[in-house]
């Protein structure tokens, strides 16, 4: 009994720590952000000169808008792809289904590093070079396995029966998809769809592999400031993106149960 | 409605021969039963009518044309799944026209068929109720109407009574037969209830280890058993084995058994009688047999079940245990222990290949 008690304090200390370890960095920023200062000088003077310098940043503009634009690209490709792949996987039994499903996830657990690298190699041996359009399908490759497993997790409580009675009621293979299939799916792929955007927005490692030099995404221009000199603008955009994850994260939640099929 | 013809068909799943050279009609607006234990093939050979397993050989054929390179929705059948399978996110207005919409029917013509669909089954009114909100019977009743509302050629039921409870089972066997025949609609209903076999059918297949082992109406299949399977299967049955001897059967303790139909076997190889524990009249060991024509032997009373207006008493004759099942005609029982004899006519003994 005694036992129990320790360890369910010492696990609360835990958690605090993690807490504490996850957001203060986070906390520090954004205060940092409201803070006229740019040298971090305490107490906090109020003021939102930096989010007012922002807006005449057009290179952090202009990233903003590509990440914006590749996200959104990448989240319906990814997301339509992927979803098709579930319903594949679900659906039919095939010679090499194992290794297929196996294959389709390298992307989450090879380093960004060497797929970066592995992809300008290809891109530019291909003749397709770097830009916005290669980092939409290095980001598509990347999101996609996000996608097949939260379909997935999603077909697993789907009853394939519904799908033969629409047939034998003479639905057509896509009016059983559309009508049947997906309504039932449709929070799992609202979760993916957000997941995408999320891993698209997000990334740094291959969008700076990938991007071609004045045109970036929001990640690499962070970067490519932060090594020129830091300046609190830096401070505000990341603040902003932060609050626009912590947004896509509500909204995957409400579709989707972290560690739980709902 | 169609006539549907199965002929020669066989199916093996990796070493597992789940239909083995079937073949059998299933007459037009007839209610046909495909009656047999779990895993003799019933499930498999009615996907198969519906297009979603195939025939290693063999062929199907829908009032004569085949219908093997037809795919499931080109096939225009109505299948009432084991559990419903209702469609969750639609009510049961929408659940009942799918059939009509995915067909593109107007939505007046929609509305007139899905309400006399409703009023077939008896749910008018519950329109608007997600399946989730429905009892059992209703959801049963939900899955007919979906089922029947597109007109279809033949109504495939696979088990569809087995999740409900006793009471329910027999109102929805009663209801079933009712609405079939109202439409009119060739109907295969997969059972392993016997009695739901017997009541409900024009006429029953018995399948065992994936082959047509006898088919027939249920009157002429229940007094005419042609094996030791379907006679046990279909009905209760106490088998007699002993020897073919002139046509008969000569018993282990000596007794000769007259039988209905001739003993093809010839004189000497194993041979077995089945009769009917209600075709059995009973009386007190020391009471001859008036007629001497009928097949009697010698037994003891094990036990005995007094149900009211019937008793079923178990006999043991030699080492095996015999049913005998009489009307509560004298309130007399015998008590157990009491020696009896056993009589039957000749024409209740059936004589069953044994396998
Ligand atoms: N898809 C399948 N894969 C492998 N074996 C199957 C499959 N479907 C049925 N079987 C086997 O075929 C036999 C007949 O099955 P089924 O038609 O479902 O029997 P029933 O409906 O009479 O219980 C069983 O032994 C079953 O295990
Ligand atoms: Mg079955």
């Amino acid at each position: 009994m005694q036992d129990n008690k320790r360890l369910a304090k010492l696990g609360h200390v835990y958690l605090a720590l993690m807490l504490v370890f996850l957001y203060v960095p986070i906390i520090i920023m954004a205060a940092m952000s409201f803070n006229d200062s740019n040298l971090y000088r305490l107490p906090i003077e109020w003021s939102t000169r930096w989010y007012a310098a922002l807006a005449h940043n057009d290179k952090l503009i202009d990233a903003s808008i590509n990440s914006l634009w590749v996200a959104a690209i990448t989240t319906v490709l990814a997301t339509a792809l992927g979803t098709a792949a579930s319903l594949a996987f679900f659906r039919y039994e095939f010679r090499g289904k194992r290794l297929l499903q196996l294959l389709a996830f390298p992307p989450i657990t090879i380093p960004w590093l060497i797929i970066g690298t592995a992809m300008l190699t290809l891109f530019f041996w291909i003749g397709m070079g770097r830009g916005l359009h290669a980092m939409v399908l290095g980001h598509v490759a990347l999101a996609m396995p996000y996608v097949i497993i939260v379909v997935s997790a999603r077909l697993k409580s789907f009853d394939l029966a519904l799908e033969e009675a629409a047939r034998s009621l003479g639905a057509s293979s896509w009016q059983v998809t559309m009508r049947v299939t997906l309504p039932w799916i449709a929070p799992g792929v609202m979760a993916a769809a957000l997941f995408a955007f999320a891993v698209s927005f997000d990334q740094f490692v291959i969008s700076y592999f990938l991007s071609a030099p004045g045109v970036s995404t929001l990640p690499v221009e962070i970067y490519t400031s932060i090594r020129k000199g830091f300046t609190p603008e830096i401070n505000a955009i990341s603040t902003i993106v932060i609050g626009i994850s912590m947004v896509l994260l509500l909204g995957v939640s409400r579709f989707y149960r972290f560690g739980g099929e709902r | 409605m169609a006539q549907v013809s199965i002929r020669g068909v066989s199916k093996t799943f990796g070493q597992m021969k789940a239909l083995d050279d079937v073949s059998c009609e299933f007459a037009n607006g007839k209610f046909y039963a495909l009656l047999g234990p779990s895993g003799s093939g019933k499930t498999t050979l009615l996907r198969m009518i519906a297009g979603f397993e195939f025939a290693d050989s063999g062929t199907i054929l829908m009032d004569g044309e085949s219908v093997d390179n037809l795919p499931v929705e080109k096939r225009d059948i109505g299948m009432v799944f084991q559990n419903y399978a209702l469609f969750p996110n639609m009510n049961v207005f929408d659940n009942v026209a799918f059939g009509l919409s995915v067909r593109g029917t107007d939505t007046t013509e929609t509305a007139r068929r899905v309400g006399e669909s409703l009023e077939l089954v008896k749910l008018e009114g519950l329109d608007k109720r997600r399946p989730h909100q429905l009892s059992g019977g209703q959801r049963q009743r939900v899955a007919l109407a979906r089922a029947l509302v597109t007109n279809p050629r033949v109504l495939l039921l696979d088990e569809p009574l087995s999740a409900l409870d006793r009471a329910l089972r027999v109102e929805m066997e009663v209801e079933l037969r009712r609405i079939q025949r109202d439409v009119g609609i060739t109907t295969i209903f997969v059972t392993h209830d016997q009695e739901e076999a017997l009541t409900m059918s024009d006429h029953i297949g018995i399948l065992n280890a994936g082959r047509m082992v006898q088919e027939g109406p249920p009157l002429q299949v229940y007094e005419h058993p042609n094996s030791a399977f379907s006679a046990s299967f279909l009905g209760d049955s106490n088998l007699l084995h002993g020897t073919a001897r002139d046509g008969r059967i000569t018993l282990t303790d000596g007794g000769l058994i007259a039988c209905a139909n001739r003993i093809d076997e010839t004189d000497g190889s194993p041979a077995t009688g089945s009769i009917r524990p209600e075709k059995i009249t009973i009386m007190d060991s020391k009471d001859s047999v008036a007629d001497p024509d009928r097949n009697s032997l010698d037994g003891t009373v094990v036990s005995h079940i007094f149900a009211g207006s019937s008793l079923t008493y178990q006999i043991r004759w030699n080492d095996e245990i015999l049913r005998v099942f009489v009307q509560n005609l004298s309130g007399d029982i015998f008590a157990d222990g009491t020696p009896v004899r056993l009589s039957w006519k000749p024409d209740d003994t059936v004589a069953v290949t044994h396998d």
